[in-house]
Order: C-alpha cells, then sequence, then structure tokens
C-alpha cells in the first residue's frame, strides 16, 4: 500500500456511518425510527389532548369529526392522541427490555466464552433454562404474579429475551478469544478484565448492535401482545392497550385496532431495516461498493 | 559462568496427561545472546514459546514437569497475577503472522500506548511520544504519523515492526520471536532481523528466534536447539551444527539448505528431501521419535530412547554417538 494515498484516516465507526447512510433502506428505517422518537418527545406538546378523556361519541370512525381526526374507540376517546401519547410508553417498553436484555446477555454470554469449562457449562445451563421456557407465558405469569405496570412489563420481556443475546457473545467470545491479536495482547500482558472489554468485545460489537435493534422492535411487539391480552397497565396509554383494549370492537370498527397496529408495524419495520443496515455497513464483507 | 537469563529444565507438556507434546526440552539462553530453535511443523517449537509464556492454547495441554526459570525464578512456580506482571514487562513475544496480531479497531498509537501503561503509571500524552520513540527504534518512518493509522493500512513488514515495538516497550529481558518473518518476503526479513539485532545490541535483551529455516539461524543465532517431536534431539553453538551437524535430523535439515555454489549451468542439482513426516502424538513409541525416517536408525533405535550425549558445548540425543559431521560410530 503507499503511504501516500492513505493520509486521510477515517475511524472504523466514522467509515461504518458512512456505509450506513449509502444503505437506502437502512435511512428509510432511520427516518421512521427517528420521527416516531420525535413524536414520543415533542408530541404530547403540540397535541395536547388527553388520550383517557372522553372526546366524541364511541367507535367515531375517521374523518367524520373534527375533534377525533383519526377516530374514536369504543369509550370515545381519541385514537390520535393515543397513538401521540403511546408513543413514549411503547418506545420505554422496547428500549428498557432491550436495555436489560443486552446488559444480562453480555455479561452471561461473555463471562460464558471468554472463560470456558465449568463456568461456561452452568452458565449456558442456566440460558438454556431461560430459553426453553415459554416466553409469553411466562411473561403472563410474572406479569400477574407482580403488578401489570410499565416497568415489570419491561422487565418481564428482558428476562425472557436475553438467552439470545448470551449465545450470540458467547459465540462471538469464543470465535474471537482465540484471534492471534487476542493471544499477542495477552502475551503482552492484558489482564482478563481488558481482554474482555478493550480488546474482544469491541470486536464482536457489529452482531451484538445489529440483534439490539431487532430486539427493540421484538420488545414492543411483545408489548403489545401482552396489553391485547389484556395484561398491559391500564393505567398508561401504549399502542398495545389502545388494540387491546378495542379488541371486542375489531369487526364494527377496524380503525380502532388497524392505526395502532400499523404504527407497531412501522416502527418493528423501523427497528428491522436500522438492523439489517447496521449488518451491512458493520460487515465490511456485506458493505455494498 | 554467568547465569542465563531464561533456563528451562526439562519442560514437558501433555495432552490431557497423556500425550507428551513436550518431551524434556532443556533450554538455556544468556543476556545478548539468540538462542534458534529450529525443526519441522509439529515439532514443539511453538509449543515450547507458548509454555514459557503460560499461555496455553486449550485447558487440556498442561505442564507436566519440568521448570522455566526467568532469572533464576521458576515461572510454573507464580500464580496468574505474578505471571500477567511478567508477560511484557520481563518476557514478551512476537508472533508468526503479523497481518492478524494487531486489534483491527484500535490505531497503532493506541494500542501500543496502552500496552505501555499497563506497565508503567504514565498519562497518555507520555505513553504516545513513547510509542513514537518505540516506533522511531524499530525503523518505522515518520512515526508521528503512524501512531493515527489503523494496521489494516500498514503493509507486513510495518505491522511486524509494530509487534516488535509493542514486545519491546517493556524492556524485556527474553523476547520470544515465533517465525516473526515466515508470513513476510525475503526482503522484509533481512530488515526485520536487523531491527532485532539492533534492538538487542542496544538494550542485551535475550532472544529465543524460533524458526524451520537454516537460513535464519545461520544469521541470527549464537547457539541452536534442534527440535524433532517434541524433544530436542541436537544443541550448541549455532556455526558448529551448522558446519558440523551430528544428529541425522539435523544432517537432513542442513543438507536441504540451497548453497549458490551447487547451481550449474543447467539448473539446480535436485534438493535432498527427508523422507514421511513428523510423526502424530499417538505415533510416537519409547524409542528414537526420527528413527522411522532416519537412515541409519535399527532396532535399538525404534526401542529405546537415545541417550544425551555431551560433547564440550554440544548436546546429540542419538544411539550413533556424536561425531561432528563424520560418519557415526555405534556406541
Amino acid at each position: 500500500m503507499n503511504d501516500s494515498h492513505i493520509s486521510e484516516v477515517p475511524s472504523p465507526l466514522r467509515e461504518a456511518w458512512v456505509a450506513f447512510l449509502r444503505n437506502r433502506a437502512g435511512v428509510f428505517g432511520l427516518g421512521i425510527v427517528g420521527a416516531v422518537i420525535l413524536l414520543s418527545v415533542f408530541g404530547p406538546l403540540i397535541y395536547p389532548v388527553d388520550p383517557f378523556e372522553i372526546v366524541a361519541a364511541p367507535l367515531t370512525p375517521p374523518a367524520e369529526n373534527a375533534r377525533v381526526p383519526l377516530g374514536s374507540d369504543y369509550l370515545g376517546r381519541d385514537i390520535l392522541s393515543g397513538i401521540v401519547h403511546g408513543a413514549r410508553v411503547t418506545l420505554f417498553v422496547g428500549g428498557a427490555a432491550a436495555a436489560m436484555t443486552v446488559v444480562i446477555g453480555v455479561l452471561v454470554g461473555a463471562a460464558a466464552g471468554y472463560w470456558g469449562g465449568r463456568t461456561d457449562r452452568f452458565l449456558m445451563r442456566m440460558t438454556e433454562f431461560f430459553q426453553v421456557l415459554p416466553a409469553l407465558l411466562f411473561a403472563m405469569a410474572l406479569v400477574t404474579l407482580l403488578s401489570p405496570s410499565i416497568p415489570i412489563i419491561a422487565t418481564a420481556i428482558g428476562v425472557v429475551s436475553w438467552p439470545a443475546m448470551a449465545r450470540l457473545t458467547r459465540a462471538e467470545f469464543l470465535r474471537i478469544k482465540s484471534q492471534n491479536y487476542v493471544i499477542a495482547a495477552r502475551s503482552s500482558g492484558a489482564g482478563d478484565l481488558y481482554l474482555i472489554t478493550r480488546v474482544i468485545l469491541p470486536n464482536a460489537a457489529a452482531p451484538l448492535i445489529v440483534s439490539t435493534a431487532l430486539v427493540v422492535g421484538m420488545a414492543i411487539l411483545f408489548e403489545a401482545g401482552l396489553s391485547f391480552l389484556g395484561l398491559g397497565d391500564a393505567n398508561v396509554m401504549s399502542w398495545g392497550l389502545i388494540i387491546g383494549s378495542n379488541r371486542d370492537y375489531v369487526i364494527d370498527a377496524w380503525w380502532t385496532v388497524t392505526i395502532p397496529g400499523l404504527a407497531i408495524f412501522f416502527t418493528v419495520l423501523g427497528l428491522s431495516l436500522i438492523g439489517d443496515g447496521l449488518n451491512d455497513a458493520l460487515n465490511p464483507n456485506l458493505r455494498e461498493r | 559462568m554467568q547465569e542465563p537469563v531464561l533456563k528451562v529444565d526439562g519442560l514437558s507438556v501433555a495432552f490431557r496427561n497423556s500425550l507428551a507434546i513436550l518431551d524434556d526440552v532443556s533450554l538455556e539462553v544468556h543476556r545478548g545472546q539468540t538462542l534458534g530453535i529450529v525443526g519441522e511443523s509439529g515439532c514443539g517449537k511453538s509449543m515450547t514459546a507458548l509454555a514459557i509464556m503460560r499461555l496455553m492454547p486449550s485447558a487440556a495441554l498442561t505442564v507436566s514437569g519440568g521448570a522455566i526459570r526467568l532469572n533464576g525464578e521458576n515461572l510454573l512456580d507464580l500464580d496468574d497475577e505474578a505471571m500477567r506482571a511478567i508477560r511484557g514487562s520481563r518476557a514478551a513475544m512476537i508472533f508468526q503472522d503479523p497481518m492478524t496480531s494487531l486489534n483491527p479497531l484500535f490505531t497503532v498509537g493506541n494500542q501500543v500506548g496502552e500496552s505501555i501503561q499497563k506497565n508503567r503509571q504514565i498519562g497518555r500524552a507520555e505513553a504516545r511520544r513513547i510509542t513514537a520513540d518505540l516506533l522511531k527504534a524499530v525503523g518505522l518512518p515518520d512515526p508521528e504519523r503512524h501512531l493515527d493509522y489503523y494496521p489494516h493500512q500498514l503493509s507486513g513488514g510495518k505491522r511486524q515492526r509494530v509487534m516488535i515495538a509493542m514486545a519491546i516497550a517493556g524492556h524485556p529481558d527474553v523476547l520470544i520471536a515465533d517465525e516473526p518473518t515466515t508470513a513476510l518476503d525475503v526482503t522484509v526479513q533481512a530488515q526485520i532481523f536487523q531491527v532485532l539485532r539492533d534492538m538487542q545490541a542496544a538494550s542485551g535483551t535475550a532472544i529465543v528466534l524460533i524458526t524451520h529455516d537454516m537460513g535464519a539461524i545461520s544469521e541470527m543465532a549464537d547457539r541452536v536447539a534442534v527440535m524433532y517431536a517434541g524433544r530436542v534431539v541436537e544443541e550448541g553453538p549455532a556455526d558448529a551444527i551448522l558446519a558440523a551437524p551430528s544428529h541425522p535430523y539435523t544432517r537432513g535439515l542442513v543438507s536441504c539448505i540451497p548453497r549458490v555454489s551447487d547451481a550449474a549451468f543447467d539448473g539446480w542439482p535436485e534438493l535432498p528431501v527427508i523422507p514421511g513426516t513428523v510423526p502424530d502424538l499417538d505415533q510416537r513409541g519409547e524409542g528414537c521419535h526420527f528413527a522411522p525416517r532416519c537412515p541409519l536408525a535399527d532396532d535399538r533405535c525404534a526401542k529405546r530412547r537415545p541417550p544425551v550425549l555431551h560433547d564440550g558445548e554440544r548436546r546429540c540425543a542419538c544411539w550413533y554417538g556424536m561425531a561432528g559431521g563424520q560418519p557415526h560410530g555405534r556406541i
């Protein structure tokens, strides 16, 4: 390689960002998710109608009454307000559940993959135990036993979804720990903590970041599923709650479930597209030139 | 006589406590000297290096006997934390493949700097300055600029220089170089050897050079240990052994070196080869491991372990005595 034309040195992160911006689907997904985040932050200020207030006749279809542009639910509450105010909770549940998944999953997976042997066997049996639990039933039981509050719901989702993250992290650690640069770092006196956090984890980060984006989407779907079954927090507006509380009226008032359903659909789609885009951007082998 | 910096005494390493990978390996290297370890692939050269650094690639590999003394201190007695403190500061290692031996995600300055900070309480800026000096010492032009390069932006030779810079950052007493130039082309090999020699002249670091290249031995090594199938079969001053090998295996290796003087107008004469390959771990019997490939071998060689014969500074493990290149007589 000639020295003269490599004077510009982009960092790996910057390079990945540039590659991500070249992926149209990924940028589209980022646009959707960005819009949802903006909606959750500023929406309630711009559209301050209380989502629990009865403002119109029950089951008013969309575009009939200017007070409820997207129609009303079975109690006459504004669906648009539900979408705007519910975005925050929906994203919070998704984000909190994903954060919990990543923290538990990466800690367990890193320890199992790095130390191997008995530690690995113990942690992997524990992971398998959580993995074979029927996720929905377990989350339902947890929410029913404790209380159907948003933190409990996020915790329940986190508890059932970390095993996949742990296995992924372990696999990456197993692959990377025998790489030459890890052995070289060890031979220059690196300790366990340094090797895990500064050498192996950064090199394992790409698939973990991708998988995190997907976990957020999955957690949002999970919250909607729990709410649909009536196990959501009835005191906090979320998209899942709109669908859940109107489920008896699906036949007569399609908009009550279709509109929040579309909101969930597009948010999860956006997250998946981001995950896909990141996958291509962070993996140089898949990067299109 | 001065105490050796590194003295490996009867080191044995076993796989699952049964198959011997290293069998009674004894080596020593003095300050400012270079010991070459030579042999084919699978002879235990790299395993010896990893065992000295206590970096066994698998938990199934355990040291089953012997001692590794660094300045008289047996490394095998140290706990993990004490051993970690030795790596990089008193014993360092460079590896065969510089292309994959650097963390791809961090700049050169970052990596070398952090390895310096592990051993010394200094700030980032100071580490960066020392790193630049080290890069200069290993002959990288414009070291300031190379600090901000990522490994993929450097050629193999430059990466190996960076590896050497990282290894000598802690001023080690002994530097183990495991085939440091195998992945590089010949002109770069000469440069890397020059860097190692300059470093040695400046610091007195003892070098253990692992290679399968007899040319590298003659160029670099003061002493040479020839390994075969986990045992040291011959050891002594490099020039004496290259000039007059005793062990049939060493003779085979030396006769495989092409010499310019052998070239004829119609090309090169066919190089001799040693028939066969190094036996697998579970195919190594009681006797001399080289017996199946040895032109001199008889029943006794196959059945009984050869004695280690000493002759001045040389030693050789063979039933056919030491004859310094002369035809062997039976003992």
